[in-house]
């Protein structure tokens, strides 16, 4: 980058239009600026800042850019523009930028509208040189970052107070390997990343990533191997079941058949077993009859047997009359009672001696216990109860055979019913099985709908599985393609950040000893003592001085830190302008090349003879061109050293304190 | 995408490593790609690059 003129308008102090052309020649690449303290040098430099990137550092009233006269001038309602343009060099085409502040006069101060425009010659797709103009303001930022980003324009545009601290400030890193090409490849490998951060490349790539895919599709496609398998064991089972569903339909046929057309046989062999069960319970009723009969018999057997000897003994009794006098049922200890009472039934007293106790007596002969009447009475009354007992069981005897004799006369009907039926229904006794298997035949005719239904339902399971498994399988076979060719691009992605990160390394362990080559090359010409510059990997800059073969840091002045400064900045300037390059195989890529200008306000402040006379030889060298806005004072030490690249010259004159001129 | 040979894969690697370096260069100035979209664009770069057929 070049800067090739400078227009102002009304721009602070430079009040009307001020333009100054720079010198750009390689030879004579020094622009001076004269003009002591106060007469505007600062706002040249200012005025670079506001055109570039809209920003100014005055300390009196820095958001007043318009010049005071003219504003001092202007009504209500009168309008003012100031204007800074500035014409470069960049890659080899020529940009004007302009940035321009309407100030509007208001009752209430100054209403102001800020625009920019850069206008620049390009060649378009058929190499033709197009002019074009760009007007968005994000447009225009972008553009000037992409020639001078705003975090490196302060390592060359600066004041006396920057450079002081220049080379201490927290950025210098940054803006080392900004300058140098560093931060590309720092910002790729951040970009790269890793896949724990999603926001990166890897992230990116491993997001949803699944390097077993190709199992689990092998896996998908097992199950459907299987769920085939499955569903062809649920065919055959249909297939087997319709086979014996078929086989038994037939069956079911035939015995309905043979059923329908046996129906009368049927009955006669349901009349068969009747009969038979008829017989069953007769026969079983025949025997009980025998046990009761048995029973009987043996309960009054003995007494029937005695009875014609009963009979005997009671007509020898009555033969006999041994019938007594007795009372009936009268008994002795009756007869006791009535002399104990001493009164007769009949009312008459029973006094000992009298007739009727004496009656008493005698009658006491005749009832029991001592009275054999009465006994024999007794005895033949129970023959008679016994004679009873033996007549009525021969009498359920005799009514037990007789049905005994009943039943056997109805087995024997039966048997000869039976023996009919079974003469009718010879060679058709199997009709009952039939009717049994037939039931058979149902039975597992429905068992065998049940397990073909179940088949049915398996198959059309395994059938679904089929279906699910198989899009899984598709699903999964899709996607481990797409898994294999994502791992591609990882292992792309991990080798480019490899490199990247050995690069990275490697430039930047170079550029940090080539800059402290640069930079001690520049300070050993600008300074002559037994120091040296040390970079360390923060690119801070310290001050080493051999003392018996060792380097200690020793204190500085700050003279010596000033040329320290102007050494560091001379060698970043020297190193930006060297081609850095990588290589990728065979090609190589520019990190850094782009030559930038040194604009420098006051630079010689604070500076003795000798380095001011060293400074200005030196930077001159090493920059692409050097503007330097100077007091003549310290010109005069600069000019015999600088004077042969001096290439074009300016004084500032001061008319007023709001008014300066540039000749 | 066949396989590549390992000259064929070098040549995409290192047309990667350019593009991805001067995708960086370029957003570096302009700043018109925040982090997250630079990762997509490379993403696409090395996407694009080992599906072209003329490298």
């Amino acid at each position: 980058m070049l800067i090739k003129s400078l227009y102002m308008k009304n721009f602070r102090q430079f009040m009307g239009e001020t333009n100054v052309e720079f010198a750009t020649d390689p030879d004579n690449n020094i622009t001076v600026i004269l003009g002591n303290n106060t007469f505007g040098k600062t706002t040249l430099l200012q005025a670079f800042n506001w055109c570039f990137y809209e920003k100014v550092l005055f300390s009196d009233n820095p958001d007043d850019l318009l010049n005071y006269e003219v504003a001092s001038k202007m009504y209500n309602g009168d309008s003012s523009e100031v204007e800074v343009t500035i014409i470069l060099l960049h890659d080899g085409e020529t940009y004007t930028i302009t940035r321009k502040q309407r100030n509007t006069k208001k009752s209430s101060g100054f209403s102001k509208q800020t625009h920019a425009k850069i206008s620049f010659y390009h060649k378009d797709e058929n190499g033709k040189t197009v002019p074009s103009t760009i007007t968005d303001p994000s447009e225009i930022k972008k553009l000037i970052n992409t020639i001078l980003p705003e975090d490196l324009s302060k390592y060359f545009f600066f004041d006396t107070e920057r450079v002081n601290s220049i080379s201490t400030k927290k950025d210098v890193a940054d803006a080392v390997k900004g300058l140098l090409g560093l931060s590309a490849l720092d910002n790729a490998k951040k970009h790269i990343g890793s896949k724990s951060n999603k926001h990166t490349v890897l992230g990116l790539l491993y997001t949803d990533f699944n390097p077993d895919g190709n199992r689990e599709a092998q896996a998908a496609l097992a199950s459907v191997h299987e769920a085939h398998e499955r569903k062809r064991q649920c065919r055959e089972q249909i297939d087997t079941c319709d086979n014996e569903i078929k086989y038994y339909e037939g069956r079911k046929g035939q015995l309905e058949g043979f059923l329908r057309d046996n129906r009368s046989s049927a009955e006669l062999q349901a009349k068969k077993q009747k009969l038979e069960k008829n017989i069953s319970i007769e026969e079983s009723s025949q025997k009980s009859i025998m046990t009761m009969i048995r029973e009987a018999f043996f309960k009054g057997s003995l007494d029937y047997y005695a009875l014609p000897l009963m009979e005997q003994a009671e007509a020898f009794l009555k033969a006999a009359d041994i019938d007594d006098k007795g009372i009936t049922d009268l008994t002795k200890p009756t007869l006791l009672e009535l002399l104990k009472r001493r009164r007769c039934i009949c009312g008459c007293e029973l006094t000992e001696g009298t007739e009727a106790y004496n009656h008493i007596l005698m009658e006491m002969q005749y009832v029991p216990p001592e009275s054999i009447g009465n006994t024999v009475r007794n005895y033949i009354a129970e023959m008679h109860t016994k004679s009873k007992a033996s007549k009525s069981m021969v009498g359920s005897i005799n009514t037990l055979f007789a049905e005994l004799y009943r039943s056997k006369n109805r087995v024997v009907e039966y048997a000869s019913e039976l023996e009919e039926i079974s003469e009718e229904i010879k060679g058709s006794e199997n009709v009952r099985q039939y009717e049994v298997d037939l039931q058979d035949v149902k039975k597992r005719l429905k068992e065998l709908h049940a397990k073909r239904d179940a088949a049915l339902r398996n198959e059309a399971a395994a059938e679904a599985d089929i279906q699910r498994y198989q899009r899984l399988y598709d699903t999964l076979v899709a996607k481990s393609a797409k898994y294999a060719e994502r791992l591609i691009y990882i292992r792309y992605a991990e080798e480019i950040l490899e490199w990247l990160t050995e690069t990275y390394e490697e430039k930047e362990a170079y550029i940090r000893d080539a800059l402290e080559d640069r930079v001690n090359s520049i300070f050993e010409r600008m300074y002559h003592g037994k120091r040296r510059v040390v970079i360390d990997k923060k690119f801070n800059v310290e001050l080493l001085t051999v003392v018996s073969d060792r380097e200690i840091n020793t204190g500085k002045s700050e003279g010596l830190d000033r040329v320290k400064n102007f050494a560091f900045i001379g060698g970043l300037v020297a190193l930006a302008k060297e081609k850095i390059v990588s290589k990728a195989g065979e090609q190589e890529i520019d990190l850094a090349s782009e030559p930038y200008p040194l604009v420098m306000d006051a630079p010689f402040s604070n500076a003795d003879e000798e380095h001011t006379g060293n400074i200005s030889r030196v930077l001159p060298e090493v920059a692409e061109q050097v503007i330097m806005f100077v007091m003549e004072k310290d010109f005069r030490i600069a000019e015999p050293v600088m004077s042969s690249r001096i290439g074009k010259r300016f004084t500032l004159t001061k008319i007023s304190e709001t008014h300066t001129i540039l000749e | 995408m066949s396989s590549l040979t390992d000259a064929e894969r070098e040549s995409k690697l290192n047309m990667m490593k350019i593009m991805i370096l001067n995708a960086e260069k370029k957003n570096l100035n302009t700043r018109e790609k925040k982090s997250e979209d630079m990762a997509k664009y490379i993403v696409q770069i090395i996407k694009n690059v080992h599906n072209r057929k003329d490298i």
